[in-house]
């Protein structure tokens, strides 16, 4: 039966363009191109396009696995050295941190780490941020006028807001973004203020991209989402747009995701070359034109509908800091609120 | 048979592998303790959420079927044929559509929403609601057989004896509907308990979506303390679903005569309609017309519609896989069931019956486990993304969760097949081959074909195994299309795969329910 | 009260769509008598059971009961609920989550006195089966349950639906003895339907014979079941109400002559017997003699009262073995003179 399967199943999933097969690639004895291997915990409709034109523009031959950033890392440590990735791309820093906590990824070069600024990197060297996405509320323009805006995460408790609220604690820009608020605030300014919010009955949505869309429609009037889901709509249409709160509050939080390569690839140099390319100048515009996203390489310009921010507008937080996922989770567990 | 048995086995000891040695979070410290766990704040709302969900599901439908049912075998009224019918209709759909479409209708934003001003639909009740609407055509079936064997003459005898219509029906039907209505709401319950889709589209605070959550996030000891809770609730609703299911079948009077309909008075009547607007407005009316709106919705924004040939071709292709060998592995136990006498007979129906009892999410997670258990076991870790990503386990899951149903028709077939004429070929020198030839394949061939194609449009609409066990290998069929698109609120790509979807179950329902109700 | 009758039926018709099932239904069952209904299978029996006890309204017709117009012109004037009908059905139709006891007190008022259950226990021989479950019992004792359940609401008549069909053939003498003690003591007026003649003829003060119609079912004949048998109104009655042969014979031209020519010689006919052309041959009415004109086959040897074919000159006909049998029966004499029917 299991003979009857496989073939099968890759035939089906080889009309699926951009997964590959899982098997390990086959490293011919003298090689020329090796192929390296990604593993991305980046969606595949945000990243495919770029990952494929790999190749083309670094003549570097990559195979890519897609899966949710938690389940990658997971699967790296659990490979450990007969991994076959080479190269973890993910989306959020924090599984990023705590792998390179672990030595899992190997130090990148210093060139290599010079091209972005050091927030945006490891302070170990282990990981280089490719992109920032920042966390904003999505509001209704009608319903939510100037005057009453929240000027900051704190003003999210005032019962004025219940009902009128949305957020998405499994997602895990949420997770990394608590745990920056256990950082900055310390656990119980945390807590309390997670209480205070949950008593005003918010919405609960699986992902971002539902709060916006129910912040046009009217279900909710605030959502709680990274500022590039916007985009996804006809935000003008929909009435919505984008909020940030005054300079240096807690909810101004830039979430990097970032690219390591994994201690032990056979195909270091090979991977180096991949990551490299993430920060180039081309792949740099792509995340701000085609991705919205805020790029880390600087003099790179924001794609005209995203408003640039300045890095004194936002919170001072460690990257490393979003890596405490566990602790996060087991107090939102606490509160019931996962 | 044997191996069938031991293949039902493996998702149970893959759970108690990892129960005894719970598996750490990777990123967190030491592995924490089950009972540690279990002690932690909310675990005992979550249990009594899945409970109350259960309970007032069971209730929500046997009221709902059970009046229904009424209504249609002993009430005259004009309509009533079509009714009987159209209100058995929502058993087709997946409860997840039912919940998605309902979720979006019934909340502002949607057409029913704005309508009436309501502001959100979600959590327990909503489910409650979604989930009963999908439970009660099975009770109403069950209650209508019952009423149809049971006939009117009790209740003709006590209206000469001077009762009034409701002390006839009191007295003279409802003693011989009770076990009929307490096997419904139990099986009702147990559905509930184990339903995936539905709650997790509301976000209900109950085991099997926490548990698919935790899976997730890679919470394995978390995922396995919900894995063992769910089977504690689940384990002996079952077990009281089959001591009750052996009571309930086997009254009945040699050709009742069919009961004398009347026509409902303004209680009854309004009973009834109010209970029909609510079954086929939940539960077919707005799927449909919902998931229709979002597709012109679509269509006038002018928005992308991701292409559908390709969930439909891996839909198709993998749920005629899934759909054969499950049908093959019942063939064990389905000829043990029907053809076998003394204890295979009952075994084969246990092998059967019992992991298609077992929540989806759970087989799925403890196939996951065995899996991990396995490949860690063996040291190489490393095997197990390939295992994964191969498909082996998710045919497995869809197997074990639809064996019940491929065995229904394939054990009817199996019992047509006299046993005397196995003595005849071996007397006649034709066993085995000719036997299984000339003999076995035919007879057993309509029961195949009706295990197959009833296993395939399970499978067609299947999501919690399809989502725990099919996302690594690549495989993105019609219902994982729909879920997808429903977190990331791209309501017309929903629609257009939910409608897709919808039509192939309808049309086979109204395949199935041309025959006699099982 | 008492001096109405128990049970009138005028002029009932019914049909089921364009198929007529009863076309002009007339009879009455008096105080105290119980009346059977006989009638072939489907030709509208139950139809006219049904109606009687308001499970369902006849198109036309009246229907009376103790005296109150029940159901007249197709509108229902008394709902089955308060009709006095006692019903027993064909599979008896008991409550079975309740005793014997609580069965045969169903239709009293919660307050009635426990004796009156009691005597209707010992009326039916119930009494030590009280408070066991109808499950338990067998089909006499469930048919004797309903029975006293009918009973107990004191109906203006009790109506019983083919209560011997589904009781083995040697039980049914015994059963069908019982059955008509016990309404005999209870006084009760009760009607009968059966399309066994056994039944009805051997239980019955009156019989009121049914027969199929090109429009539904009409009353052909009613009387006394010695009237019906020997002396039916024509020859399906004849055929309905015990086994017959009919054989062609021709009215000697004298009426008050009383005689009649059949193939088998000349026989006596009653004097009351109207004009007609077949001559109804009752077997238990035949003996074989001696003397004749022709000779017979000899006859199967079988214990008396069993029926056999034996061939005549004109055709087979239906005999109770001869006391007899010997070589030279050569005959067929009637001991009583015979009825003719069109």
């Amino acid at each position: 039966m299991r003979i009857f399967v496989l073939p099968l199943f890759a035939l089906v999933s080889a009309c699926d363009r951009d997964t590959v097969t899982s098997e390990q690639p086959v490293q011919p004895v003298a090689e020329t191109a090796p192929t390296v291997t990604i593993y991305s915990g980046r969606g595949e409709s945000l990243v495919g396009p770029l990952l494929s034109k790999i190749e083309a523009d670094t003549g570097v031959k990559v195979a890519v696995q897609y899966g949710g950033t938690a389940e990658m890392a997971t699967r790296l440590l659990a490979e450990g050295d007969a991994s076959p990735a080479d190269v973890f791309l993910a989306q959020d820093p924090g599984h990023l941190g705590a792998l390179a906590k672990r030595e899992v990824l190997a130090p990148l070069s210093d060139d290599l780490l010079a091209q972005v600024a050091p927030a945006y990197r490891d302070d170990g060297g282990r990981w280089i941020g490719t992109s920032g996405r920042l966390r904003v509320l999505v509001l209704h323009s009608g319903r939510v006028p100037e005057a009453e805006r929240p000027t900051s995460l704190e003003d999210l408790t005032d019962p004025k807001w219940k009902g009128r609220l949305g957020w998405a604690p499994g997602n895990g820009s949420f997770q990394s973004h608590v745990s920056a608020l256990r950082s900055v605030w310390g656990e119980d300014r945390t807590r309390t203020w997670l209480q205070g919010v949950a008593a005003n009955a918010p919405a609960v949505y699986p992902k971002n991209s539902p709060q916006v869309e129910a912040a046009g429609s009217g279900a909710i009037d605030i959502g709680w989402v990274n500022h590039y889901y916007l985009y996804k709509f006809d935000h003008v249409a929909l009435g919505v747009g984008n909020h940030s709160f005054e300079a240096g509050d807690a909810g101004n939080l830039m979430m990097v995701s970032g690219a390591g390569v994994r201690a032990g690839s056979p195909n270091a140099e090979a991977a180096e070359k991949v990551v490299a390319y993430l920060v180039s100048e081309a792949a740099q515009n792509y995340f701000a034109k085609e991705a919205k996203e805020y790029p880390t390489r600087p003099g790179i310009p924001t794609h005209p509908d995203v408003p640039p921010i300045s890095p004194e507008e936002l919170v001072v937080v460690s990257q490393d800091a979003l890596a405490d996922v566990a602790a996060t989770r087991k107090m939102l567990q606490e509160l019931g609120l996962q | 048979m044997l191996g069938v048995g031991l293949l039902v086995l493996v998702p149970a000891l893959g759970l108690a592998a990892f129960a005894i040695d719970p598996p750490a979070d990777p990123f967190g410290g030491p592995p924490p303790a089950l009972l540690d766990l279990l002690a932690a704040p909310g675990i005992g709302g979550l249990v009594g959420g899945t409970l109350a969900l259960g309970v007032g599901v069971a209730v929500g439908s046997i009221v709902m079927g059970g009046l229904l049912a009424f209504a249609a075998e002993r009430l005259d009224f004009a309509g009533r044929r079509w009714l009987a019918v159209a209100t058995v209709l929502p058993l087709a759909l997946p409860s997840y559509i039912i919940a998605g479409a309902a979720a979006r209708s019934l909340s502002r934003g949607g057409f029913i929403g704005d309508l009436l001003d309501l502001h959100r639909f979600g959590g327990v009740p909503a489910a409650v609601a979604v989930l009963t609407v999908a439970t009660a055509p099975y009770v109403q079936l069950v209650v209508r057989s019952a009423l149809a064997r049971s006939g009117g003459a009790a209740e003709e005898a006590a209206r000469t004896l001077g009762a009034s219509p409701w002390r006839a029906f009191r007295c003279g039907t409802l003693p011989t509907l009770r076990p009929a209505l307490a096997y419904g709401g139990l099986v009702a319950l147990l559905y509930a308990a184990s339903d995936f889709g539905a709650v997790a589209v509301l976000d209900a605070p109950v085991l099997t979506w926490r548990l698919f959550e935790a899976v997730t996030h890679q919470d394995l000891a978390r995922a396995t303390l919900f894995a063992l809770l769910l089977l504690a609730v689940v384990g002996p609703l079952y077990a009281a679903t089959r001591v009750l299911r052996g009571g309930e079948q086997h009254r009945s009077v040699a050709n009742p005569r069919a009961a004398s309909r009347r026509r409902p008075g303004w209680l009854l009547g309004g009973a009834t309609a109010l209970a029909a607007v609510l079954q086929l407005g939940l539960g077919l009316v707005i799927p449909v017309v919902a998931q229709t709106l979002w597709v012109v919705e679509g269509l006038r924004r002018e928005l992308d519609f991701a292409p559908l040939w390709e969930p439909v071709l891996h839909s198709t292709a993998a749920a005629a896989v899934a759909a054969v060998v499950t049908a093959g592995l019942a063939l064990g136990p389905a000829w043990g069931a029907g053809h076998r006498r003394g204890p295979w007979r009952a075994l084969g129906e246990q092998v059967a019956y019992l992991p298609s009892a077992v929540p989806g999410v759970l087989v799925a997670f403890g196939l996951l486990l065995s899996g991990l258990a396995v490949t860690r076991g063996l040291g190489h870790a490393e095997w197990y993304a390939p295992l994964l990503g191969s498909g082996v386990l998710l045919v497995a899951g869809w197997s074990l969760r639809f064996l019940a149903e491929a065995f229904g028709p394939l054990r009817a077939s199996a019992l047509q097949v006299d046993p005397r004429l196995w003595s005849a070929a071996r007397v006649l020198g034709g066993y085995p081959r000719r036997y299984l030839r000339g003999v076995v394949a035919p007879a057993l061939a309509p029961g195949a074909g009706a295990a197959v194609l009833v296993a395939f449009v399970a499978v067609l609409k299947e999501l919690p195994v399809t989502l725990v066990l099919g996302s690594a290998t690549g495989l993105r069929p019609l219902p994982y299309r729909i879920w997808d698109r429903y977190s990331e609120a791209l309501w017309h790509d929903a629609g257009l795969a939910g409608l897709v979807l919808v039509a192939v179950a309808l049309v086979a329902v109204s395949l199935t329910l041309r025959e006699p109700v099982h | 009260m008492s001096s109405a009758l128990p049970l009138a039926v005028h002029d009932l018709c019914h049909a089921y769509g364009p198929v007529g099932v009863l076309k002009g239904v007339s009879f009455e069952v008096g105080p105290g008598e119980v009346v059977a209904l006989l009638g072939p299978s489907g030709v509208g029996k139950t139809t006219l059971l049904r109606a009687i006890a308001g499970l369902l309204t006849p198109d036309a017709g009246r229907v009376e009961l103790g005296g109150h117009c029940v159901v007249a012109d197709g509108i229902e004037q008394v709902p089955t609920e308060r009709r006095r009908v006692g019903l027993v059905f064909q599979d008896y139709a008991l409550f079975p989550q309740m005793s014997v006891a609580d069965n045969v007190g169903f239709g009293l008022p919660r307050a009635a006195p426990r004796d009156r259950i009691d005597s209707l226990l010992a009326l039916t021989e119930l009494s030590s089966l009280a408070h066991r479950r109808p499950r338990t019992l067998s089909g006499g004792q469930q048919q004797r349950v309903a029975l006293a359940r009918a009973l107990a609401t004191s109906p203006a008549v009790l109506l019983l639906d083919e209560p011997f069909a589904n009781v083995d053939p040697a039980l049914r003498l015994t059963l069908g003895e019982g059955l008509r003690r016990i309404v005999e003591r209870s006084g009760q007026a009760a009607l009968l339907i059966t399309h066994d003649r056994d039944e009805a003829l051997g239980l019955a003060d009156r019989v009121v014979v049914l027969v199929p119609g090109s429009e539904g079912g009409w009353i052909a004949q009613s009387g006394p079941p010695e009237v019906v048998y020997h002396q039916p109104a024509s020859a399906v009655v004849a055929g309905l109400t015990g086994p017959t042969t009919f054989i062609q014979g021709t009215r000697d031209s004298a009426p008050a002559s009383g005689t009649v020519q059949t193939p088998l010689g000349r026989w006596p006919v009653h004097r009351d017997c109207p004009a007609g052309r077949q001559v109804v041959v009752r077997p238990h009415t035949l003996q074989l003699v001696a003397d004749g004109a022709w000779p017979i086959q000899r006859v199967r040897a079988a214990p008396p009262g069993f029926l056999v074919q034996v061939g005549t000159p004109a055709g087979p006909v239906w005999v109770a073995t001869p006391h007899s049998p010997s070589e030279d029966t050569v005959g067929l004499v009637p001991q009583h003179p015979v009825w003719m029917v069109p």
